[in-house]
């Protein structure tokens, strides 16, 4: 902080939590703000300069983490790549994330969130078993089959999304846009066969059907990640297999078998380069 | 969770709850037209009662029947038939964008997120349905507006 100059100084309204009381009160503070200061550092400045006591969360610093997450003159942001001089206001009101459980002053408790993600099966299902548990090489993808879900996998669990949905804000159970672009980014990969067990879990009013195209989250998403998109591309794959169009999934091969499909299609796979790495392909 | 290791501590969900629909509403007109599909939907389960109500009053005889259209054949009521025919014609119209896009239609494909990030709903295709849902919700508009005043120049 020292050794930056001050361009103006702005007030810092902050809406915090107390546990002990289980009520909320307002702190002011007034903040130096030098050019390229972020939300995040006057959260440290405060910290170190004027109240000791304030509890905020951080880590990375530089939007990655996903955990700083906090709602400036009403809007959810990231507080480490939110800059104080961007807002263009003298007087900045500071709130904790809605729709979680608070714990203390802007920290909230994202453990629900976390278990609605874990709901979806966040992870590849295949078939196979014994070749999933004791895999031999990757799977086959190729550049335009990742692209079909390359978007949807930027999210960092922020929460910014489900704390500007209006659904969230009403249906505690909803799974929100975070975990329903999680099960659209599974269900898209081509190396994914789990779409009628996803499907399953999102074909309810708590699911997809819970959203109602209000398009807050892709507006206040910080990694571009358009939930809105993924929960109406995840609902035209629900009414598929409503109407009996779905198309049976086979997910991509593993590298070798591909291997000798390799005639039939015009793609190109590199050569080996590993001595004897062919051996134990077939 | 954190009640059960410490009972002093007090923890509460921040919901946003109804409060909440008023607000990230500057953000996108996606999220007004959210709203005001709300308040038309409900709107129009009232006045679908008050129908029912009203025209329900020809099982007493054509008089009452008679009488209670008396009542209603009133400029005020006139503006108030017009404000629901606004609400009829506004949820009907974006209900269509709303079938189409929630299907996942006219939406387009995920991109490579490269900054600047790409929002889809204001991308050109569910933009151009919007912008002509609202002309043709205007111009049903506009009939509406004639057809009622008509009756009063008359
Ligand atoms: C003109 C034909 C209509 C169409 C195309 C239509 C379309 C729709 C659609 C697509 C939705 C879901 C919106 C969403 O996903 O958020 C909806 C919701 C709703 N509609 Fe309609 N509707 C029509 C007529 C009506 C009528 C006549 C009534 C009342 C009697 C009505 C009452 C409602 C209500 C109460 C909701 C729930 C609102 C919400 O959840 O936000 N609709 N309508
Ligand atoms: S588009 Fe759906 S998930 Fe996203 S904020 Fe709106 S209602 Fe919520
Ligand atoms: S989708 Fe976006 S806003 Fe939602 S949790 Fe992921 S990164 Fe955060
Ligand atoms: S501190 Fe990691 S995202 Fe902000």
């Amino acid at each position: 902080m020292s050794g930056k100059n001050a361009e103006k100084t702005i007030v810092m309204k902050i809406k915090r939590w107390d546990p002990d009381k289980g009520e909320f009160f307002i702190s002011t503070f007034e903040i130096p703000v030098y050019k390229g200061m972020t939300v995040l550092e006057a959260f440290t400045y405060i910290k170190e300069n004027l109240d000791h006591s304030l509890a905020y969360r951080g880590s990375c610093r530089m939007a990655t983490c996903g955990t700083c997450g906090v709602i400036v003159n009403g809007k959810p942001v990231l507080a480490c790549a939110t800059q104080i001089l961007h807002l263009n206001t003298d007087t900045i009101v500071v709130e904790p994330l809605k729709n979680l459980p608070l714990v203390r002053d802007l920290i909230v408790d994202h453990t629900v969130f976390f278990e609605k993600q874990k709901k979806i099966k966040p992870y590849l299902i295949r078939r196979n078993e014994e070749e999933y548990w004791d895999p031999v090489r990757e799977y086959i993808q190729t550049p335009e089959e990742h692209e079909e879900y390359m978007q949807f996998t930027y999210c960092l669990t922020c929460a910014l999304c489900y704390s500007a949905c209006p659904t969230s804000g009403t249906n505690m159970n909803y799974l929100g846009p975070q975990a329903l672009t999680n099960a659209y980014r599974f269900i898209a990969d081509s190396r994914d066969e789990g779409t009628l067990e996803r499907l399953e879990v999102v074909d309810s009013p708590d699911g997809c059907w819970g959203c109602h195209l209000a398009g807050s989250c892709s507006e206040v998403c910080p990694k571009g990640v358009d939930p809105a998109l993924a929960i109406q591309l995840l609902r035209k794959k629900l009414a598929e297999e409503v109407f009996g169009y779905l198309e049976y999934k086979e997910g991509a091969k593993l590298v070798h078998t591909l291997q000798v499909a390799e005639k039939k299609t015009t793609r190109t796979y590199p050569e080996f380069t590993v001595k004897g790495a062919k051996k134990d392909v077939l | 969770m954190f009640a059960k290791r410490d009972k002093k501590y007090k923890s509460k969900y921040n919901m946003a709850g109804t409060k909440g629909w008023l607000e990230n509403l500057k953000y996108n007109i996606e999220r007004y037209m959210y709203l005001l599909h709300r308040i038309t939907g409900v709107g129009l389960v009232l006045y679908l009662i008050l129908h029912i109500f009203v025209t329900s009053s020809r099982m007493y005889g054509v008089e009452a029947y008679e009488s209670a259209h008396g009542v209603i054949f009133n400029p005020i009521f006139d503006i108030g038939l017009f404000l629901v025919m606004a609400g009829v014609i506004f949820h009907g119209v974006n209900g269509l964008r709303l079938i189409l896009n929630e299907f996942g239609l006219l939406l387009g494909k995920p991109t490579k997120p490269v900054y600047p990030y790409r929002k889809v709903l204001k991308t050109q295709k569910p933009r151009t349905l919007l912008i002509s849902m609202i002309i043709i919700g205007l111009i049903l508009l506009l009939i509406v507006a004639y057809e009622l005043l008509l009756v009063w120049v008359w």
